[in-house]
């Protein structure tokens, strides 16, 4: 009696399966939409933001170029993960360019594309190669600083630190008042590492020109800053605790209300008012190291993206690239990453919880060093010096050697 | 006579012939890659670089100059012999309770092979969570919860702990698995080996040590051997527990190959480490076969 049973039931479930499988002629107006989509490119675009935000931006390319699906896929470290598709030739069409992936015949020349023109002048200068020609455009301009929490700043009559000294007797403070001043997810290295590197920027930001001609050396251009910067280590306020956290940790304790600050940017912010819609918090630039110097903050063009040389739909990722730098395209994408334009003609409001770097926004106080290197990798520089200045944080290297192994990767990297 | 050999030598190449498929994916995705690898340590080989030169031993030579490679071997090492050790030191007691007729042993053994079946990576981020010094850290605040926050540790940050923290995770995950091969190995012993000694008068240690510890020598020989060749080329864990860090604390041989080669895109470098690391592995999992097999054969 068993087998009957067993037998049907096998034939039901076979023919369940093959039934899911077949091309279900009787419901052809359900399967038209996936029919249609055959027809259309995929171009890949990998991104550190998070592509939910991206709809309203995704929505409108497609609608303007409908032979063609744009597919955003989140990604956590943009310089490993690209360069071992590149080497494996699998990269997505869109790419993060550098140095090396100009050098390596990896990012398609763009010179004379009509959206080049479209970038504002300062967004140009950025991504234009030293003999003139363009690989990458910057989709938005980054920046980040150090977010405060304006309840607290408010309740212990706190006030906006100029100086880096003053930052620390506000660390003070806060710790007498029983309120953890700053948390930093520095797991990765990336966080300290590019607060030091704000602070560093109010003693001269521009030097990596000088640095690649061999004319100059971090050990010169940056002891003071780092030296300056180092002093929060020594007083206690950022250690090796920050090497047990990561950047979600470090943002859910803001958020929480549980620390009054952290150094974080507009590419967060959109995911913050989302997770804590009434925290009011305001960003400030980085204090500078001594009275009256500019105070900076740290960003750049996120070193600009370009057309992957092999990809099968050049024609296909250049639409997107031509979209992204219309006016309504680069500002719906702005809309999402909350950074800063990069096209002329596109008018933003930013964001209230960063208006208080707007100053340093319009007057160009905005620099990444890694992403002006033009004869070495930024991305690997700069990982390089996280990992550096982790070093340094653990007590494993004093601020000399650190910036002398700095030198040496440099010069590594310079004569291979 | 000569038919008899033809059938032999036919039926022995349909044979061969079967293993024809698996020799060819073998080929595909094991050899050619390895021997690429061998051909690209010694030249300069970048995927920025489009002229590959000859280089010879230099990126070998190298190697045995870069103290972060030198910290990055003692690492691996530390980390391989004491997951190796800990992993069996756990794994047979716990495979010799649970071979006992205790009622819920089905259900604990299940508990304690579960951690084995998720991907390292994924319990590298789950444990990054319970380690973390954030307010939100489960180990710290339940240290804390329950009096004892003078035990809180800076789990992953502080360099002199963290790779001790990440054996702990992998002796964690892999002493399930460890205890499965050793509760198999324990049914194959005959009962009669315990009835006996009983009879001889034996204590429970004494039966433990000389039938017991000595039987378990073929689980033993697969575990202490996959545990070292894991151990040494660890890699999924530390990335989502550590990345390396603090520093270059918890950097290990693999972590530091695909650092020199994907960030530093210095392939022929990071492909001499790989062959380094390749011998490297083949002499000690030779070493322990030689070791344990003679310890196997003891039994026969």
């Amino acid at each position: 009696m068993k087998k009957p049973v067993a037998l049907l039931s096998s034939c039901l479930i076979v023919f369940s399966v093959l039934s899911g499988c077949g091309n279900g002629s009787g419901s052809n107006d359900s399967t038209k939409p996936e029919e249609q989509d055959k027809n259309k490119v995929h171009i890949s675009f990998e991104t550190t933001h998070n592509p939910a935000l991206f709809a309203e931006f995704k929505a409108d390319f497609e609608k303007k170029n409908p032979n063609i699906i744009l597919d955003m896929t989140y990604i956590d470290d943009n310089n490993n993960n690209s360069a071992a598709k590149l080497a494996a030739g699998t990269a997505p069409d869109i790419i993060g360019v550098d140095a090396n992936r100009v050098k390596g015949g990896f990012a398609l020349d763009l010179t004379g594309q009509p959206f080049i023109d479209r970038l504002t002048d300062t967004a140009k200068l950025s991504v234009q190669e030293p003999d003139g020609k363009f690989y990458k455009v910057p989709l938005d301009t980054w920046f980040q600083g150090i977010m405060y929490n304006k309840k607290i700043f408010a309740e212990n009559n706190i006030e906006v630190p100029k100086t880096w000294d003053e930052f620390i007797k506000v660390c003070e403070k806060l710790k007498a008042a029983g309120i953890k001043p700053i948390s930093a997810g520095n797991k990765a290295g990336d966080v300290l590492g590019k607060e030091a590197i704000g602070v560093i920027l109010s003693t001269g930001a521009i030097n990596e020109p000088d640095i690649e001609a061999g004319k100059a050396t971090y050990s010169e251009r940056w002891k003071a800053g780092l030296t300056e910067w180092y002093k929060i280590v020594q007083a206690g306020y950022e250690g090796t605790d920050s090497f047990g956290m990561t950047v979600d940790d470090m943002i859910n304790e803001f958020l929480a209300g549980k620390v009054a600050m952290i150094d974080m940017g507009n590419w967060q912010v959109a995911d913050m008012h989302e997770k804590a819609p009434d925290l009011e918090f305001d960003t400030m630039p980085y204090p500078s190291v001594e009275a009256g110097q500019d105070r900076w903050i740290v960003g750049g063009s996120g070193g600009g993206f370009g057309v992957y040389a092999q990809s099968k739909h050049k024609e296909e990722a250049l639409a997107f690239l031509d979209y992204v730098m219309t006016p309504e395209g680069n500002a719906l994408y702005i809309k999402a990453s909350q950074g800063g334009p990069t096209v002329k003609g596109v008018e933003t409001e930013i964001d209230p919880s960063m208006s208080g770097v707007s100053d340093a926004l319009e007057a160009g106080r905005v620099y990444a060093p890694w992403e002006s290197l033009k004869k070495i990798g930024g991305g690997a520089f700069i990982r390089t010096w996280f990992k550096i200045n982790q070093e340094l944080i653990a007590g494993g290297k004093t601020v000399d050697q650190a910036l002398k192994e700095l030198d040496d990767y440099v010069a590594s990297q310079l004569n291979p | 006579m000569i038919s008899a050999k033809k059938k032999k030598f036919k039926s022995a190449i349909e044979y061969e012939i079967l293993l024809l498929p698996a020799l060819l994916g073998f080929a595909i995705i094991f050899l050619y890659p390895a021997v690429k690898s061998i051909i690209y340590s010694f030249t300069d080989f970048s995927v920025f670089n489009r002229t590959i030169s000859f280089i010879g031993l230099k990126n070998f030579i190298d190697i045995f100059h870069d103290d972060r490679l030198t910290a990055a071997i003692k690492n691996s090492t530390l980390y391989a012999v004491s997951f190796t050790v800990l992993q069996s030191a756990f794994a047979i007691p716990l495979a010799v309770a649970l071979d006992s007729k205790i009622k819920t042993r089905n259900i604990l053994r299940t508990v304690y092979y579960m951690p084995h079946i998720f991907s390292a990576l994924i319990i590298g981020y789950v444990w990054s969570f319970n380690f973390s010094t954030s307010s939100f850290g489960l180990i710290n605040n339940t240290l804390k919860d329950i009096g004892l926050g003078f035990l809180a540790q800076n789990w992953l940050g502080d360099p002199r702990i963290a790779i001790y923290s990440c054996i702990f995770v992998a002796v964690w995950q892999g002493t399930g698995y460890a205890m499965m091969l050793y509760v198999a190995n324990l049914q194959s012993i005959p009962r009669e080996m315990y009835e006996s000694a009983v009879i001889d008068g034996a204590s429970p240690f004494q039966s433990f040590r000389h039938i017991t510890f000595s039987f378990l020598a073929p689980a033993m020989t697969i575990t202490t051997l996959t545990g070292m060749i894991g151990g040494l080329k660890v890699y999924e864990q530390i990335v989502a527990l550590t990345n390396g860090g603090p520093g270059y604390a918890t950097e290990t041989l693999t972590t530091a190959l695909m650092y020199r080669g994907f960030t530093e895109n210095r392939y022929g470098y990071a492909s001499a480490l790989a062959v380094i690391m390749m011998i490297g592995i083949m002499i000690i999992s030779f070493i322990q076969l030689q070791i344990l097999s003679k310890r196997e054969d003891k039994l026969l």
